[in-house]
């Protein structure tokens, strides 16, 4: 089964140490802090723009977007780690994440 | 009004003629206004079901023109709305803070919240915006060090005086006996619903509203 990004998405992945788990907790984390229709939450993937391509991503929602991934993912961000970079794909986001959640 | 010993506390009342009553201590800061219209209708909800209920805006909330000094001054004015009075609390996120931790009392949590996240989420949504709008990574030190110092800060538009930033640093929801957690696992009763708290624009979640005035409702029987 292919998902929207063209993804393989198996039970194999889906077991795939942390990565495939964060891909699709960070997906849901967006829906449920933004609102975005499922659809929207379904289709990001790697390339994504985030900032500046979501409009329900603005500086209002940055924060609250932020605590609750810390809340989600058990991780703690610190202000010297947020930059620009940090929201500029969806891909840039899930890789922060999946480093953290490792570490 | 509702007139306590330490003054009047706005709040609105509904139900009153109700045997079982629900004295609501809400989010805190910014979780406050976004969760307003949620407990709203949870107050409708909980009315049509036969539990009255009290929504009280604390010192340093909505339209509370009292300052907040501390924790423990947004406690005591929340003993007094109950004090001789049967009525079991409902709180919501960090509202779970506020009452009294000794104080043997009912009290069903709704995705209770940490101070420690409370006030980093705090920091940030400050730090964030001064970032954007300075090109500056000014960061939360300076609003720490000023506390170190005694001295309280405006953040994201709440003043925040050291007593209170220090009592967040450390508390830790209240649970005990007499204690039920709705919400995320681990919780009595797990619930999925959107985090309106954490919505720039909170959207309407009539089935959770439902699926947790039932749950108090069986919960006060």
């Amino acid at each position: 089964m292919l998902n929207e990004c063209g993804m393989m998405a198996t039970a194999q992945s889906d077991r795939d140490a942390a990565g495939g788990d964060v891909t699709a907790q960070l997906r849901r984390v967006l829906a449920d802090v933004l609102s975005l229709e499922p659809a929207v939450a379904a289709a990001l993937c790697e390339d994504s723009g985030l900032f500046g391509h979501l409009p329900e991503l603005d500086s209002m929602a940055v924060a609250g977007l932020l605590t609750e991934i810390e809340d989600r993912f058990g991780i703690i961000i610190d202000d010297d780690e947020i930059d620009g970079e940090l929201f500029a794909t969806f891909g840039s986001l899930a890789g922060f994440v999946r480093a953290k959640v490792v570490a | 009004m509702l007139a306590t010993g330490g003054g009047a506390v706005p709040a609105f009342v509904r139900g009153e003629e109700h045997q079982r009553q629900l004295l609501i201590a809400q989010p805190l800061f910014e979780e406050m206004n976004r969760c307003r219209r949620f407990l709203a209708e949870l107050c409708r909800a909980l009315d049509r079901r036969g539990i009255g209920s009290t929504l009280a805006d604390l010192p340093g909330a909505g339209d509370n023109a009292t300052a907040v000094i501390s924790l423990q001054h947004m406690r005591t004015v929340f003993s007094a709305l109950y004090a001789g009075r049967s009525a079991r609390v409902f709180a919501m996120r960090g509202g779970a803070l506020v009452p009294d931790p000794d104080a043997a009392l009912p009290r069903y949590l709704y995705a209770p919240a940490t101070g420690d996240s409370l006030l980093r989420d705090l920091l940030r949504a400050q730090s964030i915006p001064d970032q954007e709008r300075t090109g500056a990574r000014r960061g939360s030190g300076d609003y720490v060090a000023a506390w170190q110092q005694g001295r309280e800060v405006r953040i994201a538009g709440y003043t925040v005086p050291p007593e209170l930033a220090a009592a967040l640093g450390s508390s830790t929801p209240t649970a005990g006996a007499q204690c039920r957690i709705a919400g995320p696992p681990p919780a009595d009763f797990v619930i999925d619903g959107p985090p309106v708290w954490r919505q720039a624009d909170p959207v309407d979640a009539p089935e959770t509203i439902e699926a947790l005035a039932a749950d108090i409702d069986a919960w006060f029987a």
